[in-house]
C-alpha cells in the first residue's frame, strides 16, 4: 500500500516533470523564434524530439493554449499565435486613452492606506528587476495597474484595458518586448508612481502616456527584427 | 465584453455567454428580472457549471447583478454605470474621429453630410425612428472611417448597454436640433481634415449629450438603483 502511493507519487512526479521540460522546451523554441506562426506542427514532432510520450507533450501544449503562445486545431495541429503590426496600433492606441484616463482619476482619488501598499509593489518590483525575474517581474506589474486602475474607478475601462492585454501581452512578442526593458520600465513606473502620490493627476497621466508609448516601440520593434524562417515559405 | 476575433470553437460557457448577452440587450429578458441558473442550462441543454461562469462574466461586465441567496439578476444601469460608460464613449469617439479625419476626410465627410440631411429632414418632422437610423448611419460612417474594428467593437458593446435604457432614447430625441448642428461641427472638422478640432467637437457633442441624459435621470426618474 506504502509503496503503491510512493510509486504512484513518482509517477506523477515524472510526468510533471516530463510536462514541465516539454513546455520549457517549446516555450524556448518559440521566445527564440526557432519555431513560429505560419506553419502547423504536431504533438508527434515534438515527442519525437523530446524523446518522450505524446501525453506530456500534449499537456504542455494545453498549457500554452491556455497562456495565449499557441492555438490548437484539431485538423491541423498547433501553431504559434501572433499578432499584426496594426493589431498593436489598434491597441495601444485605445490603452493610451483609457489607462491616461484611469491614473489621472487614481491620483486624484489616492487614501492614505493605498501609499503603502503602492511602495510595497515597487519594491517587489525592484526586487524582480534586479534578479532579473521576469515572472515575478508580470506579477508585481499586474499588481502596480491593478491597485490604480482599480482606484481608478471606472471597472468598464479597467475591463477593456484587461481584454486588449490579453491580445498582445502573452503572445512571444509582447513577453520579449517585455522582458527586454524591464530596467527602464522600472524607471517608468517609479515615476509613474512618483506622479500619484503627490496627487498630481496631470502629471501622472503625461508620464503612463510616455511609458506606454515606448512600450508600444519596443513591441513594434520586436515585431518587425523578427523574419522567421518558417514564414516565408508556408505562408 | 468579449471582442475576440477568432472564436474556433465556442464552449458551453461561450454560448451561454452569448445568449445572455443577446437576450438582456434585446430587452428579452428585462432589468430586474431574475435569472435561474437551472432553467437556462436546461433551455441550452448545458450545465449549470458554464451558465453559472457566463453569469459572473456578464456581472463583470455590468449586465447582471449577484445578489447572496437570492441569485442573478438583469442589472438596472445607476447614474454611475452610465457616466461610466460616456467617460470611455467620449474618449474612444473622439479617437474615432482623429482617425477618420486623418485617415479618409473627405470621402467620410461625404456620408456625413448625408447622414445629416436626413437627420434635419427627420428633425423637422419629428420623426424618431427615421432620425434615430440617420444617426446610426452617421456614426457608422464614422466608425468605418477610423478603420479600427476593435475599438468598434468597443464601442458597440458600451453602446448596447446604454441605448436599452429609456432616458437615453429620450435624451436623443429633445436633442435633434442641438445635435444636427454640433454633428455639423464635426463633419466639418472632417472634412478639413483637423485632427484636433474633430476629436474637441466629438467630445463636446457627447458630453453634451451624456450631461442631457443625466439631468433626465436626476429631474425625472428616482428608483435607478438596484433591483426592482
Amino acid at each position: 500500500m506504502l509503496m503503491n502511493n510512493i510509486s504512484r507519487n513518482l509517477d506523477s512526479v515524472n510526468n510533471t516533470s516530463l510536462q514541465d521540460q516539454a513546455y520549457q522546451f517549446i516555450k524556448s523554441q518559440i521566445l527564440q523564434r526557432k519555431i513560429g506562426p505560419g506553419k502547423y506542427y504536431s504533438d508527434t514532432d515534438f515527442a519525437s524530439q523530446l524523446n518522450m510520450s505524446r501525453t506530456p507533450v500534449k499537456a504542455a501544449l494545453n498549457l500554452l493554449e491556455h497562456e495565449g503562445l499557441v492555438q490548437n486545431d484539431r485538423r491541423k495541429g498547433w501553431k504559434v499565435l501572433s499578432i499584426t503590426l496594426e493589431d498593436i496600433r489598434q491597441i495601444f492606441e485605445i490603452k493610451i486613452d483609457i489607462e491616461a484616463m484611469l491614473i489621472k482619476k487614481a491620483a486624484q482619488r489616492l487614501k492614505h492606506q493605498n501609499t503603502q501598499e503602492l511602495l510595497d509593489i515597487l519594491e517587489r518590483m525592484k526586487t524582480a528587476a534586479f534578479k532579473k525575474d521576469f515572472s515575478a517581474w508580470i506579477r508585481a506589474d499586474v499588481e502596480f495597474h491593478h491597485l490604480l486602475y482599480t482606484l481608478g474607478d471606472n471597472p468598464r475601462a479597467y475591463r477593456i484595458v484587461q481584454n486588449l492585454n490579453e491580445q498582445w501581452n502573452r503572445v512571444w512578442v509582447g513577453i520579449l518586448a517585455m522582458e527586454g526593458r524591464i530596467q527602464q520600465s522600472l524607471l517608468e513606473h517609479q515615476g509613474i508612481a512618483e506622479a500619484v502620490l503627490a496627487g498630481n493627476g496631470d502629471l501622472a497621466e503625461a508620464r503612463i502616456r510616455d511609458h506606454l508609448h515606448l512600450l508600444q516601440i519596443e513591441v513594434e520593434q520586436v515585431l518587425n527584427e523578427v523574419v522567421f524562417p518558417v514564414t516565408a515559405n508556408s505562408v | 465584453m468579449q471582442f475576440k476575433k477568432n472564436m474556433t470553437k465556442q464552449t458551453g460557457r461561450e454560448r451561454a455567454y452569448e445568449y445572455l448577452k443577446n437576450a438582456i440587450l434585446a430587452q428579452k429578458f428585462t432589468p430586474g428580472q431574475s435569472l435561474i441558473e437551472d432553467s437556462i442550462a436546461a433551455e441550452l441543454g448545458l450545465s449549470r457549471t458554464p451558465v453559472r461562469e457566463a453569469l459572473r462574466e456578464l456581472s463583470r461586465d455590468g449586465l447582471v447583478e449577484t445578489i447572496p441567496n437570492r441569485g442573478a439578476f438583469v442589472r438596472t444601469l445607476s447614474l454611475q454605470d452610465l457616466l461610466d460608460i460616456f467617460d470611455i464613449k467620449i474618449l474612444l469617439e473622439g479617437l474615432c474621429a482623429r482617425r477618420a479625419a486623418v485617415r479618409s476626410g473627405k470621402q467620410t465627410a461625404a456620408k456625413l453630410y448625408k447622414a445629416i440631411a436626413d437627420m434635419k429632414e427627420a428633425a423637422a418632422n419629428r420623426n424618431r425612428n427615421a432620425y434615430l437610423s440617420a444617426d446610426e448611419a452617421y456614426h457608422s460612417a464614422i466608425y468605418h472611417g477610423a478603420n479600427s474594428e476593435m475599438v468598434h467593437n468597443i464601442i458597440q458593446d458600451l453602446n448596447a448597454q446604454w441605448h436599452r435604457m429609456r432616458p437615453g432614447m429620450i435624451a436623443l430625441e429633445t436633442r435633434m436640433q442641438t445635435a444636427v448642428e454640433e454633428h455639423t461641427r464635426i463633419a466639418d472638422a472632417i472634412y478639413q481634415e483637423n485632427i484636433e478640432l474633430a476629436e474637441q467637437e466629438m467630445r463636446r457633442h457627447l458630453t453634451n449629450l451624456r450631461d442631457q441624459i443625466k439631468s433626465l435621470l436626476e429631474d425625472f426618474i428616482t428608483p435607478m438603483n438596484g433591483v426592482q
